[in-house]
């Protein structure tokens, strides 16, 4: 009898559990746990990390307010020119992967007859390790690579092998690879919504093919490219692979700068301070963009889904 | 008159700020087949998910023979549902998803077997027990749905708008099979729907539900001749409503003035009580209205339309600008009238409804 | 501007043959570009010389010989493998919770209604990686678990999360609720429930959730590199330091490994989430 009483309350309690009640703010117990990582992990993670921008030692129980790191960083122009650099080459990257995705993309929306299998082929090399990617760009890029073998011993195009390594073309192009797919998809979608009769009635009207996608096609699929555009340069800008595997010592990013400060640099203040700055920039840009409310499925998960 | 199987009073639900259920007390009686009619919206799936314990009242009480129900948790009441998607688990086999509640209950897979045999066979499915219910049809998913959720012998049985998901002629079909299967086990049916017709050829009771509120509860004879409103006149078949006045009281009638079509009913039942002078609505049937071509009537108008329906013709007559639907039987000739003709309209003042304007 | 580019395009007419074809030579570039790189890792994981060259004097398989021999490679592959498979069940069962908490959750209004949720759980894969891996890298540090494989878990739960949540919020997304409330009429508990209905039937889904967690934390590498401390290495940071330290063939063969196993289990992932909705 006691034992039937206390496995059935035991029962009920975790029925209350997994039923879905509400506790507090949190609209449903099971997002709790999902929460305390959300909440706990990510946000304390980040916390910290703020808190030794302008602390010297919170760890060690100094938690002297100190501004002198982020007065460094705008003291010195190395630091600046860096953040910069790292914004070209996302900005270079993501204009690159427009190019190169675009036509692809519009292919696949538009003519293929197998959508959904080549929508599969392009996202599936996301799923393949980076570090790969990266080296095997290593053994395009390198002077001794496949495309110097291609250009000076198959063709003899050229006498001398091109120094493509350690170049921030190099890096631009195993940044492009990689991210390829976060520009595609969103612009599939945005083609997909376009009807098509109004190019056909633009055609019937006497536009030529490039006037019709030029004044038709192409500013429908606008938001695509802004979704798109706004994944592929905050994926890029913190970019740590690429710039040292490709890019070398004369091409480190943001990221690399950051990593130094907690790795063999030891300055943990200084790249506190680096990260914030860097995730000031990014939160900027998401809220110019305008797109924070609409990113919730995008992306990357939008890679997921939508397959 | 007996203890009433299920008895609800005061009975509210709101999400916020928008109130669901608003108020609405009935009794049902045992072995009865009850409906809640009403359009979408009105409350009336929302009032049946409360007796299931699917969702929580926000007031009131729910009793069944006499106990509360709301202190029992759902999976305990002798309630059991059957969804308008019919809900059944796609991961069993027929025989597995009729058998659950059983399982439920504990029952020993021998008993369960031959009682899964037993009420497939009631619902006329009979060696079913192995096949996927993904793969039956509409009508066979609803079979399935049905024995499932008889199997508990539950006391009430709840039915959400169960034939809503079938076409026109099956829907016609499983009204009588329901209504045989309930004569059979003799289990109360409380009847969710939004279609009139099948709430008044099934039901021993109707309650009409609009806006949250019991608008009527009755036979479906008392609600198609005596509506209490003009929700419930105009809900349930069709009807005209007139706009007039109450001219003169009399006992228990009433002589009423039209407005539009400027002309009097006499002696017309006065349920509400209303007084001389009082605004009043009178809802009259398009079958209670008498028309002739001779020089007899209360009111003279021209044919509009005439609509031919086969069993019946019906006539849209304009008098003074006022629409009048009236309905003809079909051996009374009517098809011989043409659009334009003058025609004399008689109404039945017994039949008339008055109703609170 | 724009009205005399136009007029400039106007003047420029394919037909629709050409048209088609130049569609289809610069998709079929673009597809090549996205595959080429991973076709050369391949092709030279076979080569018998140490030093890539073309064309390839013949096949071989003796750098997975090495590879297996190889115990650095060996040891990293099994500590990824258990650090994976611990974060896709616990990945996938905090996911599997908070999925049903976000399919059953109002839409929009409150103070955490459907919208604000899904923004909250996206965060970890929108927040740029090195901001992730240098924050837990001090957090860590603070919890006192830095180095541990409990840290290296609790992270790459975080970093998953993301996807296991939305893949099964999803699949939910699609279930007739009244199946579920249809088992608890007929006298289920919530739990008895979860385990005769509602879990068999998202069942693909979380299976999906659960090899794509599997996946990224075995791949990931950013985040991972540092928070590892330098006693257990996993595959990809030990693949990193050896591409650092000078070339070797026997990264061809561990990446065609990780190529191929990656792509069969996305492929496979991807068709567990589908077959959801057939």
């Amino acid at each position: 009898m006691g034992i039937r009483d206390d496995t059935e309350r035991l029962n009920l309690s975790l029925d209350s559990l997994v039923g879905g009640r509400s506790v507090w703010f949190v609209p449903d117990v099971r997002l709790i746990p999902g929460l305390v990582w959300v909440v706990f992990v990510l946000g304390g993670s980040i916390l910290t990390m703020v808190l030794y921008s302008f602390m010297v030692d919170p760890l060690s129980g100094d938690f002297t307010i100190t501004f002198e790191f982020y007065r460094e960083f705008f003291s010195k122009a190395l630091y600046r020119t860096v953040m910069i650099d790292s914004l070209v080459i996302a900005l270079k990257t993501t204009l690159g992967t427009l190019l190169v995705g675009y036509p692809l993309a519009y292919y696949i929306a538009v003519h293929s007859d197998h959508r959904n299998l080549l929508l599969l082929v392009v996202i599936a090399p996301i799923w393949i390790n980076e570090v790969i990617r990266t080296f095997a760009w290593m053994l395009i890029l390198n002077t001794n690579g496949v495309i110097n073998y291609v250009l000076v011993d198959l063709l003899g195009v050229l006498d001398d092998p091109l120094r493509l390594m350690n170049t921030e073309t190099a890096v631009v192009i195993g940044l492009v690879h990689p991210l390829l797919p976060y520009m595609i998809v969103p612009i599939i979608a945005s083609l997909l919504r376009i009807d098509f009769s109004e190019i056909e009635a633009a055609r019937n009207l006497g536009a030529t093919k490039l006037q019709a996608f030029y004044e038709v096609t192409l500013p429908q699929t606008v938001s695509g490219i802004a979704a798109g555009a706004t994944f592929v340069f905050v994926l890029s800008s913190g970019a740590y692979l690429a710039p040292v595997l490709l890019g070398g010592s004369g091409n480190n990013m943001i990221a690399n700068f950051i990593g130094l400060m907690f790795s063999e640099g030891q300055n943990w203040n200084f790249g506190a301070v680096l990260a914030v700055i860097y995730s000031a920039v990014i939160v900027v840009l998401f809220v110019a963009v305008g797109l924070v409310g609409d990113l919730e499925l995008g992306g990357a998960t939008d890679l997921e889904g939508d397959q | 008159m007996t203890e009433p199987i299920l008895s609800v009073t005061d009975l509210t639900k709101s999400y916020g700020r928008t109130v669901a259920v608003d108020d609405v007390s009935f009794e049902v009686e045992n072995g009865e087949f009850f409906s809640f009619l009403g359009p979408s919206g009105c409350g009336k799936t929302t009032t049946l998910r409360m007796i299931a314990g699917l969702e929580t009242p926000t007031s009131g009480s729910i009793e069944m023979n006499g106990e509360d129900l709301t202190a029992v948790p759902l999976h305990e009441r002798d309630v059991s549902m059957v969804f308008q998607t019919f809900a059944l688990f796609p991961n069993k086999t027929v025989g597995e998803n009729v058998g659950f509640g059983l399982k439920m209950d504990r029952v020993p897979k021998a008993e369960r077997r031959e009682r899964v045999a037993e009420y497939l066979d009631l619902v006329d499915m009979p060696g079913f027990e192995d096949r996927d219910p993904t793969n039956l049809s509409g009508g066979q998913q609803q079979r399935v749905a049905l024995a499932r959720a008889l199997i508990t012998e539950p006391s009430i049985l709840l039915l959400d708008e169960p034939l809503s998901s079938l076409d026109l002629k099956l829907r016609k079909n499983m009204r009588f099979e329901l209504k045989r299967i309930q004569d059979e086990l003799d289990t109360t049916f409380i009847y969710v729907t939004h279609d009139q017709d099948e709430a008044l050829s099934m039901s021993d009771r109707i309650m009409l539900l609009n806006a949250g509120e019991r608008e009527q509860v009755g036979t479906p004879q008392e609600l198609y001749s005596r509506p209490a409103s003009e929700f419930a006149a105009d809900f349930i078949g069709d009807t005209n409503l007139f706009r007039g006045a109450v001219a003169r009281t009399n006992g228990s009638t009433a002589s009423v003035e039209l407005r539009g079509l400027s002309t009097a009913l006499e002696s017309v039942r006065n349920p509400i009580g209303a007084r001389e002078g009082d605004s009043v609505v009178l809802s009259v049937r398009p079958e209670h209205i008498d028309v002739s071509t001779a020089s007899s009537g209360q009111v003279v108008g021209q044919v509009e339309t005439v609509t031919f329906y086969g069993n019946s013709t019906r006539l849209l007559v304009d008098v003074d600008g006022e629409r009048v639907l009236v309905e003809v039987g079909g051996r009374e000739g009517a098809v011989s009238l043409e659009r334009n003709q003058s025609v004399h309209l008689q109404f039945d003042s017994d039949r008339a409804a008055l109703l609170e304007a | 501007m724009s009205p005399s580019f136009s007029a400039l395009l106007g003047r420029v007419d394919v037909s629709d043959r050409t048209a088609g074809r130049l569609q289809r030579a610069v998709a079929g570039g673009v597809l090549a570009f996205l595959y080429l790189p991973i076709l050369i890792v391949i092709l030279l994981s076979f080569t018998p010389e140490r030093n890539p060259s073309f064309p390839m004097p013949g096949l071989s398989l003796k750098w997975y010989e090495a590879l297996v021999e190889n115990s650095a490679f060996t040891d990293a592959i099994v500590f990824s493998t258990k650090l994976a498979v611990a974060c896709a069940f616990v990945s996938g069962f905090v996911g599997l919770m908070a999925g049903f908490g976000l399919a059953r959750t109002a839409p929009s209004g409150g103070f955490l209604d459907e919208r604000k949720l899904r923004i909250l759980f996206s965060l970890p894969i929108i927040i740029p990686f090195i901001i992730t891996g240098i924050g837990g890298l001090v957090f860590f540090n603070v919890l006192g678990i830095y180095g541990s494989f409990t840290s290296l878990l609790v992270g790459h739960v975080m970093i998953t999360l993301p996807f296991t949540t939305l893949v099964i919020a999803s699949g939910l997304s699609g279930l007739d609720e009244s199946v579920e409330e249809a088992a608890r009429n007929l006298g289920a508990t919530q739990l008895r429930a979860y385990y005769e209905v509602t879990i068999p039937m998202i069942m693909p889904s979380i299976v999906a959730a659960m090899l794509f967690a599997f996946i990224l934390s075995f791949n990931n590498f950013v985040q991972t590199f540092f928070w590892l401390s330098f006693t257990d290495q996993t595959l990809p940071v030990l693949i990193y330091g050896r591409i650092r330290l000078t070339y070797d063939p026997t990264l061809n063969a561990v990446g065609t490994v990780l190529i191929v196993f990656s792509l069969v289990v996305t492929v496979t992932a991807e068709r567990a989430s589908k077959r959801l909705l057939t």
